[in-house]
C-alpha cells in the first residue's frame, strides 16, 4: 500500500539527517578553478549528503572522460596550440574553465532541485570553504597529473 | 401611510383638534431634529388630551433632546402613571442612568447657619481634560480638527464641504495614552463616553457575540451626545484573512454591518477606536465611513516625558528631580514605561526604608538608576513599523508614522 | 466573559476565551486566563496545551516543550499536543523526532491532510522532494482543496522548475482560488513570479504581505530579498537574477571572449580598459548585492 511505504521513516536518528548541501557557489568556484574534477568532487560529496551516491557516482565517471578527453586534445593533437593561436596563451587555462562550467552545468541538471528547494526554503548551506578549496587544489593537481601522464 | 410634511400642515389646518393628526405632525418634527417645534406640538396634544401617555413620552422626548433633562424625567415620570403607558427605552435609560450616578450632594456650613449652606457636587473622576495629558500638542490640534469640531460643529465642517461621519481609528506602540485621549475627546465633546472591549464582547454562544456587539450600538444611540469607544479593536475586528474560525469571521461582519448602520444614524455620536496592531484589523474597517481615519499616537515626546514625571511624583516625597534630565535618557519611553521608571524608583527608596532603615525622599539618583535598568517597550513596535514603512510599499496609511521614524531617525 | 470575583468559572468559557485570544494572537491575554483557569482546574490537559501553545507563539520552545511533555504524560492521545510537538522538534531542528511523531499521527488519522502537509513540509526541509510529493499527492486525495498540501504541492513543482507551464500553475491556480486570503496563498503566488522573472510584481504581492504582518521576520526577509532584486542598481545585474548561475556562467564566457575578439580588432589601450571595467563588473556582480542588502 502507498501509505505503508509513505510512513517509513525516512530520516535516521543514528546519521543524522543531512538538511543542506553545499552551496552553488561552492560548486560553481569549484568547477571554474578546479575543472571539471573539481567541480565533481563537490557534486559527490553533495550526492553522499543526499543518499543518492549509488544514482550519481557516474558524475565522476563523466568528469573524468571530459578532463582525460581535453587533455588528450591538447597534449597529443595538437589542442594546445590551437587553443594558442585563436584564444591567446591563456587559451588552455580558457579551455579548463570552459570545461570546468560545461561540468558544472551538468552537476546543476542532476541538482538544480535541491538547490532550489534550498532557495524557495531558506535553507542555509554548510560552510564550503574547505571542500572548496580542497576540490580546487585537488582539481588543478589531478589535471597536472593526467596531463603528465598524457605527456608524448 | 406616512404623510410629508406640507401634506400634514395642510391637513391640520383643516383639522386643527386631531390628535392623531397632530401627533404624526409632533412625531416628523421630533426625527427631523426640530425640537422646539416639536415641543410645542406635543404640549398641545397634552393639553388636547391630558391622560394620553404618549403625549407625554413625546414631550418627555423633546425635552430631552433639547437638554432639559429634569424637565423631562418629570414630564415621563407622569406618563407613567396614566393608563396605556409603554416604556419608552430612551426615557428609561436615562433615568436609570440618573438614578445610579446621582452625586451625593456635600454641603460646607459655614457659621452653624443654615443659610450659609453651598452644596457641592461631587467631581466626575473619569473627566480627563486634554490639558491632563502632558505634550503631544500636534496630537492634540490634529485631534481636535480632525474628531472634536466636525463633531462640535458639523454646520461649519459641511459648508466647506469636509466630509464628517465615520469612525477614527487611534493607532501607535502601547501605554501612550490612546486611552486616555479617547477619554479626553469625549469630555471635550461634553459626550457620555462608552468604552467597549473584548470581554465586553465575545461570548461562547452562537451568535451571542454579535447579539452583545449590536447592543452596544444600541446603547450609543439611547446615550446620545456619547462617544462610542472600542478598546483594543484588532480583537473585535481581528483580519478575517487572518482568522481561522468561522465565529471571528462573523463577529467582524456584524461589526461592519452596524457600523454601516450608523453611519446613516450617526448624530451626536462618535466612533472612536484603539489598537497597538493596526496590521491586524480587518482592512474593511479602514474603508471610508468606517474607521477611515486614522491617527498615529506616538510616544510622548521629551517635554511630554518630563511633564509626565513630575505628574506622576506628585503627593510623593521626592526632592531635588530634574524631569528634563530623566526625559532626555528616556528616548522612546511610552507613558506607562515612565510610570514604571518612577515605581522602580519608589521599590529602591522603600528597599533602603526596609534593609537600612534609612527615611528619604526619591532622589535623581533613583531615577536615573530605575532609567538605566529600564528599555522602552515601545522599541519592538516601532521596529514593526519601520519594517511597514521600508518594506510594505508606498502607502499612505502609515504617513504619519513614517515622519516619526524619519524625525527620530530610525529609519 | 466576565466573571464575578471568588466564583469558579465555566472551563468551557475559559477555554473559549482562551482559544479566542490566541487566535487573535494577544497571547499576553491568553496566558493570563490560561493562567486564571490553570488555578481552578490545574489537570486540564487542554488548558494545559493552550499554556504550551502560547509558549511557542512566543518563541519560548523550551518552556512550551516541557509543558507539552506533561500533557501527552497526562494525555499521550492529545492530538493538539503531538502536533505541536512535531512543530517543537521541527524547530529545534530535530528532524528525526519530528518525523516520528508525524508517522504515528497518519498512522492514526490517516486521513488527515494537515499531518500530511506538515510531514510533506518537513520532507522538503530535508531535501526528500519524492517523498514530500507523493506525501502531498496523498494529502490532496483524502482533502482536495486543503491549503497545507496544494502550498506544498505548489512549492514542488515550483522547485522542479522543468514541465509544462501548465502544469507547474494548476496547483496554483487551485490554491489561489480555494483560499485567496490565505497568507501561504500570497507567499506561494510571489514566490511563482518570481521564478518567473517577474520581480516587480512579486515585490508588489510582498509587500501587501508585509503590510499584513510586518512582524514576520520571514516575509520581511523575503520583501527585502525582492526589493533588493528590484533596485534599479541591480540591472546590471539582470541575467544572474533572471537566470541563476547559468546565467553568471553564460556572462563569464561572454565576457572571456568578448576580450580575446576585441584583442584582434581594437587597439591594445582600449583592451585593457575594457579588460579593467570587465574586472569592474566581476567585483561589482560580487560586492554589490551584500552591500545594497545591508543598506536596505
Amino acid at each position: 500500500m502507498a501509505e505503508n511505504e509513505l510512513l517509513q521513516p525516512s530520516l535516521d536518528s543514528d546519521k543524522g539527517a543531512a538538511t543542506s548541501i553545499y552551496s552553488t557557489t561552492t560548486g560553481y568556484m569549484a568547477a571554474f578553478f578546479g575543472g571539471p574534477l573539481g567541480g565533481a568532487v563537490i557534486a559527490l560529496l553533495n550526492s553522499h549528503r543526499l543518499r543518492r551516491l549509488a544514482v550519481d557516482w557516474p558524475l565522476g565517471v563523466v568528469a573524468l572522460a571530459i578532463t582525460t578527453g581535453t587533455l588528450w586534445w591538447e597534449v597529443r593533437s595538437g589542442g594546445t596550440r590551437w587553443l594558442v593561436e585563436n584564444l591567446g596563451p591563456s587559451g588552455p587555462r580558457v579551455a579548463v574553465r570552459i570545461m570546468g562550467l560545461a561540468m558544472f552545468g551538468i552537476v546543476y541538471l542532476a541538482h538544480g532541485k535541491y538547490y532550489r528547494n534550498m532557495s524557495l526554503f531558506g535553507l542555509k548551506p554548510p560552510s564550503g570553504w574547505v571542500p572548496g578549496i580542497a576540490a580546487i587544489v585537488g582539481g588543478t593537481l589531478a589535471m597536472m597529473g593526467i596531463a603528465m601522464l598524457l605527456a608524448p | 401611510m406616512s404623510q410629508s410634511r406640507e401634506e400634514l400642515e395642510r391637513a391640520l389646518l383643516a383639522q386643527p383638534f386631531n390628535a392623531q393628526l397632530r401627533a404624526q405632525y409632533a412625531h416628523l418634527l421630533l426625527t427631523n431634529d426640530e425640537l422646539a417645534a416639536a415641543l410645542q406640538q406635543f404640549e398641545l396634544l397634552v393639553q388636547q388630551a391630558p391622560a394620553d401617555s404618549a403625549a407625554r413620552i413625546g414631550m418627555a422626548l423633546a425635552l430631552l433632546g433639547l437638554g432639559r433633562d429634569a424637565d423631562a424625567l418629570q414630564c415621563y415620570g407622569k406618563a407613567r402613571d396614566l393608563p396605556g403607558f409603554v416604556a419608552n427605552d430612551v426615557l428609561e435609560s436615562h433615568a436609570a442612568k440618573v438614578q445610579r450616578v446621582q452625586p451625593t450632594r456635600l454641603s460646607v456650613v459655614q457659621g452653624g447657619r443654615a443659610d450659609n449652606v453651598v452644596p457641592i457636587t461631587a467631581a466626575n473622576p473619569d473627566r480627563i481634560r486634554f490639558e491632563d495629558i502632558a505634550g503631544l500638542d500636534d496630537l492634540k490640534r490634529t485631534v481636535r480638527l480632525q474628531i472634536i469640531e466636525p463633531f462640535l460643529r458639523p454646520g461649519l465642517f459641511a459648508k466647506f464641504k469636509k466630509r464628517a461621519g465615520g469612525g477614527v481609528l487611534l493607532y501607535g506602540p502601547p501605554g501612550c495614552g490612546k486611552t486616555m485621549i479617547a477619554r479626553a475627546v469625549a469630555t471635550e465633546c461634553r459626550a457620555e463616553f462608552i468604552s467597549v472591549g473584548i470581554a465586553d464582547v465575545l461570548n461562547m454562544y452562537i451568535g451571542e457575540s454579535e447579539r452583545n456587539l449590536a447592543a452596544m450600538f444600541d446603547k450609543a444611540r439611547h446615550s446620545r451626545p456619547c462617544v462610542l469607544f472600542f478598546d483594543e479593536i484588532d480583537a473585535l475586528a481581528f483580519a478575517r484573512s487572518k482568522a481561522q474560525s468561522e465565529h471571528t469571521r462573523q463577529v467582524v461582519n456584524e461589526f461592519l454591518s452596524q457600523l454601516d448602520g450608523f453611519s446613516t444614524d450617526n448624530k451626536d455620536v462618535l466612533i472612536l477606536s484603539a489598537t497597538n496592531m493596526p496590521w491586524d484589523v480587518d482592512s474593511a474597517m479602514k474603508r471610508p465611513g468606517r474607521f477611515s481615519r486614522q491617527v498615529f499616537v506616538p510616544p510622548p515626546d521629551e517635554a511630554a516625558r518630563a511633564h509626565i514625571v513630575e505628574l506622576k511624583l506628585r503627593g510623593v516625597p521626592h526632592e531635588g528631580i530634574d524631569g528634563a534630565a530623566i526625559a532626555k535618557i528616556t528616548p522612546h519611553f511610552s507613558g506607562a514605561d515612565i510610570e514604571g521608571l518612577v515605581e522602580l524608583a519608589k521599590d529602591y527608596v522603600l528597599e533602603d526604608h526596609v534593609a537600612r532603615n534609612v527615611e528619604r525622599a526619591i532622589l535623581q539618583a533613583d531615577l536615573l538608576r530605575a532609567a538605566r535598568s529600564m528599555h522602552a517597550s515601545t522599541v519592538d513596535w516601532l521596529r514593526t513599523a519601520r519594517n511597514l514603512v521600508k518594506y510594505a510599499g508606498a502607502d499612505d496609511s502609515y504617513g504619519e508614522v513614517d515622519a516619526y521614524l524619519k524625525a527620530n531617525k530610525l529609519v | 466573559m466576565n466573571e464575578s470575583s471568588g466564583s469558579k468559572p465555566d472551563l468551557a468559557s475559559v477555554l473559549h476565551e482562551a482559544h479566542a485570544l490566541v487566535e487573535r494572537r494577544r497571547y499576553a491575554q491568553a496566558r493570563s486566563v490560561v493562567a486564571r483557569g490553570l488555578s481552578h482546574f490545574p489537570d486540564d490537559s487542554e488548558l494545559q496545551y493552550l499554556g504550551a501553545f502560547v509558549d511557542y507563539a512566543e518563541d519560548r520552545h523550551a518552556q512550551a516543550m516541557q509543558s507539552i511533555r506533561r500533557v501527552l504524560a497526562q494525555n499521550p492521545q492529545h492530538y493538539g499536543a503531538r502536533m505541536l510537538c512535531a512543530h517543537l522538534h521541527d524547530e529545534a531542528q530535530e528532524f528525526p523526532q519530528a518525523e516520528q511523531l508525524w508517522i504515528e499521527l497518519l498512522r492514526e488519522y490517516p486521513e488527515d491532510p494537515d499531518c500530511y502537509a506538515a510531514y510533506a513540509e518537513l520532507m522538503l526541509k530535508t531535501l526528500n522532494l519524492d517523498k514530500a510529493e507523493r506525501l502531498a499527492r496523498e494529502g490532496l486525495r483524502h482533502a482536495p482543496e486543503h491549503h497545507g498540501c496544494l502550498f506544498v504541492a505548489t512549492m514542488i513543482d515550483l522547485i522542479r522548475g522543468g514541465g509544462s507551464r501548465q502544469r507547474r500553475s494548476e496547483n496554483l491556480e487551485r490554491l489561489l482560488r480555494e483560499h485567496p486570503e490565505h497568507v501561504r496563498s500570497s507567499i506561494a503566488l510571489a514566490v511563482a513570479l518570481n521564478e518567473r522573472g517577474e520581480h516587480g510584481n512579486a515585490l508588489r504581492v510582498a509587500q501587501e504581505l508585509v503590510r499584513n504582518q510586518p512582524d514576520s521576520e520571514h516575509l520581511v526577509t523575503f520583501a527585502r530579498e525582492l526589493k533588493l532584486r528590484n533596485h534599479w542598481s541591480m540591472l546590471p545585474l539582470y541575467p544572474m537574477l533572471r537566470w541563476g548561475w547559468g546565467g553568471a556562467a553564460f556572462v563569464t564566457l561572454g565576457g572571456i571572449f568578448a576580450l580575446r575578439a576585441a584583442r584582434g580588432v581594437l587597439p591594445e589601450s582600449v583592451v585593457v580598459m575594457l579588460g579593467f571595467v570587465w574586472l569592474a563588473y566581476v567585483i561589482y556582480s560580487w560586492t554589490w548585492p551584500a552591500i545594497l542588502r545591508k543598506l536596505l
